[in-house]
């Protein structure tokens, strides 16, 4: 027995650990970011005297320390919300920025919070669940659409994303239309994506999503590559497509809305991130997930901090630091995968 | 034993399958032959499980079809397509140890059996150089030897092929044949779609004939130059080499 499987490789499999050797860097990386990035900024902290130094502590504690949490948590959820649309829709292209889930969730949150149903505050529990509600429908919009046309090719998935997208955006202005202009700026810097948040509740929101999504991914990891290969195979080992699927289509809704609510719609990272994870992590599904959550983590860290430092004290929003950089590299992914097409 | 009484299967209104009555006795090779669009790759599927619903009855040792959940029909048979398309990357051993997914529970790793059923597929398609590849990075051959292996691994008295040397070489093609042919002396049942008559023809001992969604004959290995004649609008012969029976379409 012990040749047979040194032959096949199977005790190669036992002996290594949980976390390959990339993303063990990976993990040192993101974690030596969460350690440096809080003392880094406009103003410059010195660890030796943030203890002794009153303001220099209020800002480490109150600003600068739960923003790079919130953008480690955040950068990791939407890398791997990203990654759970991909496997479910079949596509690399099939994200929840790209097919408009991010924008539903926008809307939802927007429309609760102008409506008055769920108060006045971005970030609060409230938006999230009306984010949450706005998320499922964009979800069930692309689902219905997709369905009725009978095809789910890159060009097919594309479309209906910038239907999804043009419809939830023209919702989020009518809604500043015709609501209450009290706060319309707030929500206008809120929809350009970024992480300039009052406390830690917003923090605990996106960890919380982000552990739900890594205990989705790792329970329901073996559903998840089935449904990434195709319908017959998935069908002929046995998985009941239809009902994972809309269990999975839920917990994304609910993810996407998670951060959504808390940071508003940041692009890109769910799109990018993934593809990269699926090199770093060799295409096993398990490290692929905690490949793209550390590099979600550590591109949205590095973004903000480019973000709050390049043009000090002006603070850019993070959303539109990932588009400038997201915005080329989906170009770059688009025509790589007609060309695989033709 | 699979027994079909009646089973029509209707797809956006149009008629695929007009009550196709068949009885599949255990250890059977069944080639299944017709013109394209006969609705020989809906029969596959709705055996199955995988198709769009059907009328009729289909039973496995006397239990409806449609009334096995899709994991305990995976116990039973394993349906493999003429051509799967990967359109995200998957290693080749996520793939393989997808064939153990029908006995896992939600918590359940692999068993030792599982990992004897693994270990003893790897090594006899030699797929130990491929498990780490991305199964899009992989020619037509090697592709469709690990889909077979994840087939095998999900250990199965019946096994469904639909058109398995479409897209490959001879020599794939002769491998092929030959790992088919062990298969059905390994008490499996092998129902195969195919047009290569030629090579399929000498292995079975039972032909199943369609066209446009009707049974034209089931039973029996028979060469009966009309009946295939009538199916398929061509002529067919057959002829002796080197002591062996060979059918050649005549043209």
């Amino acid at each position: 027995m012990k040749s047979v499987s040194a032959k096949s490789g199977w005790s190669k499999r036992n002996t290594s650990s949980p976390m390959s050797r990339r993303t063990t860097l990976l993990f040192l990386g993101a974690l030596l970011l969460l350690l440096i990035l809080p003392f880094l900024g406009s103003i410059h902290l010195d660890p030796s005297t943030i203890l002794t130094d009153n303001q220099q502590r209020l800002i480490f504690l109150r600003l600068r320390l739960p923003r790079v949490l919130l953008a480690f948590f955040a950068g990791g959820l939407l890398a791997v919300s990203g990654l759970i649309s991909q496997n479910l829709f079949r596509n690399h292209l099939a994200t929840p920025d790209i097919l408009g889930v991010t924008t539903g969730a926008a809307a939802g949150a927007v429309i609760g919070i102008k409506t008055g149903w769920i108060g006045n505050t971005l970030g609060w529990s409230g938006a999230f669940i009306s984010g949450t509600l706005g998320g499922l429908t964009a979800v069930l919009l692309i689902l219905s659409i997709i369905r009725f046309i009978r095809d789910q090719s890159v060009y097919t998935l594309l479309m209906t994303g910038l239907a999804v997208n043009l419809f939830f955006s023209s919702l989020i202005v009518l809604a500043q239309y015709l609501f209450d202009f009290s706060d319309t700026f707030v929500i206008l810097r809120w929809l350009m994506g970024g992480l300039a948040i009052s406390g830690y509740t917003e923090v605990v929101i996106v960890a919380f999503g982000l552990v739900l999504a890594l205990g989705f991914i790792f329970m329901f990891r073996r559903e998840l590559v089935l449904l990434s290969t195709t319908e017959e195979f998935s069908r002929s080992k046995g998985l009941d497509i239809d009902r994972f699927r809309i269990a999975a289509f839920l917990v994304l809704a609910v993810l996407v809305a998670a951060v959504v609510s808390v940071t508003g719609p940041i692009g890109f990272i769910a799109l990018i991130i993934p593809h990269i994870g699926r090199m770093v992590g060799k295409n096993q599904f398990g490290q692929t997930a905690i490949a793209s959550t550390l590099l979600g983590a550590i591109v949205l860290m590095l973004g903000d901090f480019l973000g709050r430092t390049l043009i000090a004290p002006v603070e850019i929003p993070v959303g539109i630091i990932t588009s400038f950089l997201g915005a080329p590299f989906f170009l770059l992914l688009l025509i790589s995968s007609i060309r695989r097409s033709r | 034993m699979i027994e079909l009484r009646q089973v029509s299967v209707t797809i956006h209104r149009q008629s695929i399958l007009d009550s196709i009555s068949l009885a599949v006795e255990p250890e059977d090779f069944w080639l299944v032959l017709g013109p394209n669009g006969a609705g020989k790759t809906t029969l596959l599927k709705t055996l199955a499980g995988i198709g769009c619903g059907y009328s009729g009855s289909i039973t496995w040792e006397g239990c409806e079809l449609r009334d096995f959940t899709p994991r305990t029909l995976a116990r039973k048979v394993v349906y493999l397509a003429q051509e799967e398309i990967f359109s995200l990357p998957v290693r080749v051993r996520d793939l393989l140890e997808m064939g153990r997914y029908p006995y896992q529970g939600l918590f359940s790793r692999f068993t030792p059996e599982d990992r004897r059923i693994f270990v003893e597929t790897v090594s006899r398609f030699d797929l130990q150089p491929l498990l780490e590849r991305n199964i899009q990075s992989l020619s037509g051959g090697e592709k469709k030897k690990v889909l077979i292996a994840s087939a095998l691994i999900q250990d199965v008295p019946t096994i469904l092929l639909d058109e398995p040397f479409s897209f490959l070489d001879p020599q794939s093609t002769t491998n092929l044949l030959h790992l088919i042919r062990e298969l059905s002396g390994e008490k499996k049942t092998v129902i195969v779609v195919s047009h290569a008559i030629d090579r399929l023809f000498p292995m079975a001992n039972k032909l199943l004939l369609l066209k446009n969604g009707r049974c034209l004959y089931a039973g029996k290995k028979v060469f009966d130059e009309t009946l295939l004649r009538e199916t398929y609008e061509v002529g067919f012969r057959q002829v002796r080499l080197e002591q062996k029976e060979y059918i050649i379409t005549d043209v």
